[in-house]
C-alpha cells in the first residue's frame, strides 16, 4: 500500500539576494492514509515552504516526492490547498458558492457542480451564506469558506498552512474541532502546520518538530491519545502535557 | 453592509461660494473690464450658444476626451497586467515608467504637435500618452499585491493559464484599474482643455481663447465656469460607474486591495 | 536587495535609450522630428552655455515655489481649520467640491485678462489647483488622529489655539506632508501650463517657441530638464522635510489621499 506522500531526501534551496539559501535539508516524510499529521516549528523553519513542495508549489532542488507513488512535479489531482490569508486567497468578487465552485466548474456539469458544492457548504455548516460575499464574513467564516472550496474537489489530501493563525482563541477551537469531524466524515489525510504546539498535539496522530533553517524533521511524535478529542478533558489530560511537554522540549533542543 | 452610497456634502455648504458670487455681483457697479460681475457670464455663454458654436465646441471636447481615457484604460490595462506578471519586467522597466509618470504631460503635447502635426489622431494620442501612467502603474501595483496569492491558488487548483488570468488575475484587479481611471480623469480633461488651447484646434479650450483674445472677460468667466462644470459632471460619472462596475468588490477600506 | 533593482531600473532605462538612440540612426521609423538622445545630449550642453536657458529655469522655479507657497500656506490654515471645526465643514465643503474640478488650464485666459504676460498671470493658474491637494490631506491627516489626542488636549486644559499648534498640526504632520509633496509636482505642472499658453517666459515657453522654431532636440532638451526639475523639487522638499520633523520618518507615511 502506498503512503499517500513519501518523500525522501528531499532539499530545497532559493536564490536570495546575492546568493543562495538552504530552505529545507534531508527531509523524509511519510504520510498514512486517514492520518492527520501536524508540523510544528519557529518561524523560519521553513514550514511553509515544505507544505509547498509536497503541494507542487514550488519544485524542490533534490530528494524525491512521492504522491500515491507518482512523483510530484505540479499540483496533483486530489491534493487541495488552504492558505493561511484567506482574505487573498479567496475571490472577494465571487459569492461564497462561486468561491467554493473553483475547483470544480470546469469539470463538472452545471447541476453537479451545484450539488458539489452545495455538499460542501454543508460540510462547514455555511449553506444559509451560500450568497454572500466573503468580506461579508467574520475571519473564521472566511476560512471556512476556503475549507469547503478545498473539499469540493473531494481531496484525498488537505495541505494546511497555519489556517488557524489570523483567527481568536474561540473561534481557533471551533475549527479545531470541526476539522477532525471533516476528517472522520471524509477520510482525507491532512498535514496541518502550525506553530501552536497545543494545537499540533491537539490535533495530531503524530506531530513532527521541524528544526531549521535548513529546515529539518527533527522528530515525530506518535500521538496515541484517545481519538475523540475535547477541547477541555484532553487538553486537561496527563498524555496530552506529557506530549505538550515533549514536543516543546524538541523545539527546544534538549531532546 | 451597504455600498456605493454616493456621499453629497451638505448642501448649505455652498453658501460660501454664492454669497461670494452674489457679492462679486454687487459690488461691480460699474464696468470692470477685467472682472465683469457674474450676471454677464450667462449672457456671454448664451452668445456663443447662440451662435452654434458651444454645442459642437462641447462634443468636440467631450468625445476626445472620452475616447483619450478609454484608450489610456485599455491599454494601461493590458500594460500593466503584462509588466506586474513579469516580475523581470516590472523591475527593468520601474525607473522608466516612474520618469514618464513624473513627466509634467503639458510638455508632452508640443512634443506630439511637432512630431504628429495638427491632426486629431495627435489630439488623442497625446491624451492617451498623458492619462495611461497613473492607470498603468496602479495596475501593476495591483498585480503585484495580490498576483502572488491568487496564481498559488489557481495552481493549487489545477487551473489553466487562461483561467488564472481571466478568473483570477483580471477580476482581481480591477479596483486598481478604475483607482488609475479616477486618477487620470481631471488629468484627461486638462490635457483636452490645453491642446485646444495651445492648437486652437476645435473644442472648449478654442472657445476660452478666443475670450481672452477678443477681451471678452465675461465670455472668458462664463467658458470657466461652463468648464467647471462640464468637469465635475464627469467626475461624477465616473463615481457612478466606479460604483456600479464594484458593486460586489469590498468597499474601499475593507480588503486589502 | 533594494540595490538589485535600481540596478536593473538603471539597465531598463539605459536599454531604453540605446535603443532610441539605434531606431533614429538607422532610420528604422522615421518619424521627421525625433531627435536621437545625442543629439538632444549636444543641444542641452550648447543651451546650458548660453545664459537664456539659466534664466528661464529660474523663472518657472520662481514661479512654482511662489505659487506652492501661497497654496500651502492658505491649504494648511485652511485644512486645519475644517478639519478641527465640523460647523466650518459644514458650510463649506459643497464650495470646495464645486471649485476643485476647475481645471488650472481653465485659468490662464483670466489670468492673462487681469494680469497681461507677468508673474501674477502664472500665479493665477498656479495657485487654485495646487491648493487642493494640501488642504484635502491637512483635512484627511485632521480627521485620522486619534480621539485619545483631543482628551490629552483637553485634560491638560490646553487653549484651542494652543492644543492645534501643540498637538494637532504635528500629529497630522505625516499627511499634511504628503499633500505638499503632490502639491509641489502639482506647481511645477501649472507653472508650465501658464508659460505654454500665456506669459512668454520661462520653461514652458520655451519648449512652444523651439516646438514652433522647428527645434526638436532643444525641445526634447527642455522637456528632460522639465521632467528633472519636477523630481529635484520633490527631492528637495523633502530633505528640507528631514530636517524640520524628524520625527516623521521612522512611520509609515499616511496612503497619499488627495491625488484626485
Amino acid at each position: 500500500m502506498d503512503a499517500v506522500f513519501d518523500l525522501a531526501g528531499v532539499a530545497l534551496r532559493l536564490p536570495v539576494g546575492g546568493g543562495v539559501r538552504e530552505i529545507l535539508s534531508d527531509v523524509h516524510l511519510s504520510l498514512a492514509d486517514g492520518e492527520v499529521y501536524t508540523i510544528v516549528g519557529a518561524s523560519g523553519s521553513g514550514k511553509t515552504s515544505l507544505l509547498r513542495v509536497m503541494g507542487g508549489l514550488t519544485r524542490a532542488s533534490a530528494g524525491r516526492i512521492c504522491f500515491r507513488g507518482v512523483p510530484v512535479e505540479a499540483p496533483p489531482a486530489g491534493v487541495a490547498f488552504v492558505f493561511q490569508d484567506y482574505a487573498g486567497a479567496l475571490l472577494q468578487w465571487r459569492t461564497v458558492a462561486r468561491n467554493v465552485a473553483l475547483g470544480v466548474e470546469r469539470s463538472l456539469g452545471k447541476s453537479e457542480c451545484g450539488q458539489r458544492v452545495a455538499e460542501s457548504l454543508r460540510l462547514v455548516g455555511l449553506e444559509g451564506n451560500a450568497g454572500d460575499y466573503p468580506w461579508q464574513l467574520s475571519g473564521g467564516m472566511q476560512q471556512r469558506v476556503q475549507l469547503a472550496r478545498a473539499l469540493a474537489i473531494r481531496p484525498s489530501v488537505l495541505l494546511m498552512d497555519e489556517p488557524f493563525a489570523a483567527l481568536d482563541a474561540m473561534t481557533k477551537a471551533g475549527l479545531q474541532d470541526e476539522l477532525l469531524r471533516l476528517r472522520d466524515q471524509t477520510g482525507a489525510s491532512i498535514v496541518f502546520i502550525t506553530h501552536d504546539i497545543e494545537e499540533a498535539v491537539y490535533l495530531g496522530d503524530r506531530v513532527a518538530v521541524l528544526k531549521g533553517p535548513p529546515g529539518t524533521i527533527a522528530h515525530t511524535f506518535t500521538i496515541d491519545l484517545p481519538q475523540t478529542r475535547d477541547q477541555i478533558a484532553t487538553r486537561e489530560s496527563p498524555s496530552f502535557l506529557r506530549f505538550r511537554h515533549e514536543v516543546h522540549d524538541a523545539i527546544r533542543g534538549h531532546a | 453592509m451597504k455600498r456605493g452610497a454616493m456621499h453629497l456634502p451638505p448642501l448649505r455648504g455652498l453658501a460660501p461660494l454664492l454669497v461670494g458670487l452674489a457679492a462679486w455681483q454687487i459690488l461691480s457697479s460699474g464696468p470692470a473690464p477685467s472682472f465683469p460681475p457674474p450676471s454677464t457670464w450667462w449672457r456671454a455663454v448664451a452668445q456663443i450658444a447662440a451662435n452654434g458654436q458651444l454645442v459642437p465646441a462641447i462634443m468636440e471636447t467631450l468625445w476626445t476626451f472620452a475616447l483619450g481615457l478609454a484608450l489610456a484604460a485599455a491599454f494601461g490595462f493590458v500594460a500593466g497586467l503584462a509588466i506586474g506578471a513579469v516580475p523581470p519586467l516590472r523591475r527593468w522597466s520601474a525607473l522608466l515608467l516612474e520618469y514618464f509618470r513624473a513627466l509634467p504631460p503639458p510638455v508632452i503635447v508640443p512634443v506630439a504637435v511637432l512630431m504628429l502635426g495638427y491632426v486629431p489622431s495627435m489630439k488623442v494620442s497625446v491624451i492617451v500618452f498623458a492619462s495611461v501612467w497613473p492607470i498603468l502603474l496602479n495596475v501593476v501595483s495591483s498585480v503585484s499585491r495580490v498576483g502572488g496569492g491568487l496564481i498559488d491558488v489557481g495552481r493549487s487548483m489545477r487551473l489553466t493559464r487562461a483561467e488564472v488570468l481571466f478568473k483570477l488575475l483580471i477580476p482581481a484587479v480591477v479596483p486598481g484599474l478604475l483607482l488609475g481611471v479616477r486618477v487620470a480623469t481631471p488629468l484627461a480633461i486638462v490635457i483636452t482643455l490645453l491642446i485646444e488651447m495651445l492648437t486652437a484646434m476645435p473644442g472648449l479650450g478654442g472657445l476660452l481663447i478666443a475670450g481672452q483674445r477678443n477681451f471678452n472677460s465675461a465670455q472668458v468667466f462664463g467658458m470657466l465656469v461652463l468648464v467647471g462644470l462640464l468637469g465635475l459632471t464627469v467626475n461624477l460619472l465616473v463615481n457612478v460607474a466606479e460604483a456600479v462596475v464594484l458593486r460586489r468588490w469590498p468597499p474601499r477600506g475593507l480588503a486589502q486591495d | 536587495m533594494k540595490d538589485r533593482g535600481l540596478v536593473q531600473g538603471t539597465g531598463g532605462l539605459v536599454v531604453f535609450l540605446v535603443l532610441w538612440e539605434g531606431v533614429v540612426r538607422s532610420g528604422f521609423a522615421t518619424f521627421d522630428y525625433l531627435p536621437a538622445p545625442s543629439a538632444v545630449l549636444a543641444a542641452l550642453g550648447k543651451l546650458a552655455a548660453g545664459g537664456a536657458f539659466w534664466g528661464e529655469i529660474g523663472h518657472t522655479l520662481l514661479a512654482a515655489l511662489l505659487g506652492w507657497a501661497i497654496a500651502a500656506l492658505v491649504g494648511v490654515v485652511a485644512g486645519l481649520a475644517l478639519g478641527l471645526s465640523p460647523w466650518l465643514r459644514r458650510y463649506s465643503l459643497a464650495s470646495i467640491e464645486a471649485l476643485r474640478p476647475l481645471p488650472g488650464v481653465a485659468f490662464a485666459p483670466v489670468g492673462l485678462l487681469a494680469f497681461g504676460f507677468s508673474l501674477q498671470m502664472e500665479l493665477a493658474v498656479i495657485v487654485l489647483p495646487t491648493l487642493w491637494p494640501v488642504l484635502v490631506n491637512t483635512m484627511g491627516g485632521i480627521s485620522a488622529l486619534s480621539p485619545r489626542l483631543g482628551e490629552v488636549a483637553r485634560s491638560f486644559r490646553l487653549g484651542r489655539f494652543e492644543a492645534t499648534l501643540k498637538v494637532y498640526a504635528p500629529a497630522a504632520a505625516a499627511s499634511v506632508l504628503v499633500g505638499l509633496r503632490l502639491s509641489m509636482s502639482l506647481a511645477v505642472v501649472m507653472a508650465v501650463i501658464a508659460e505654454m499658453v500665456g506669459n512668454p517666459q520661462g520653461l514652458g515657453y520655451a519648449v512652444v517657441r523651439e516646438q514652433q522654431a522647428l527645434h526638436p532636440a532643444e525641445m526634447f532638451g527642455y522637456v528632460f530638464v522639465i521632467g528633472l526639475i519636477g523630481i529635484l523639487m520633490n527631492w528637495a522638499l523633502m530633505a528640507v522635510a528631514k530636517r524640520v520633523l524628524p520625527g516623521e520618518f521612522g512611520r509609515p507615511l499616511a496612503m497619499e489621499a488627495g491625488a484626485r
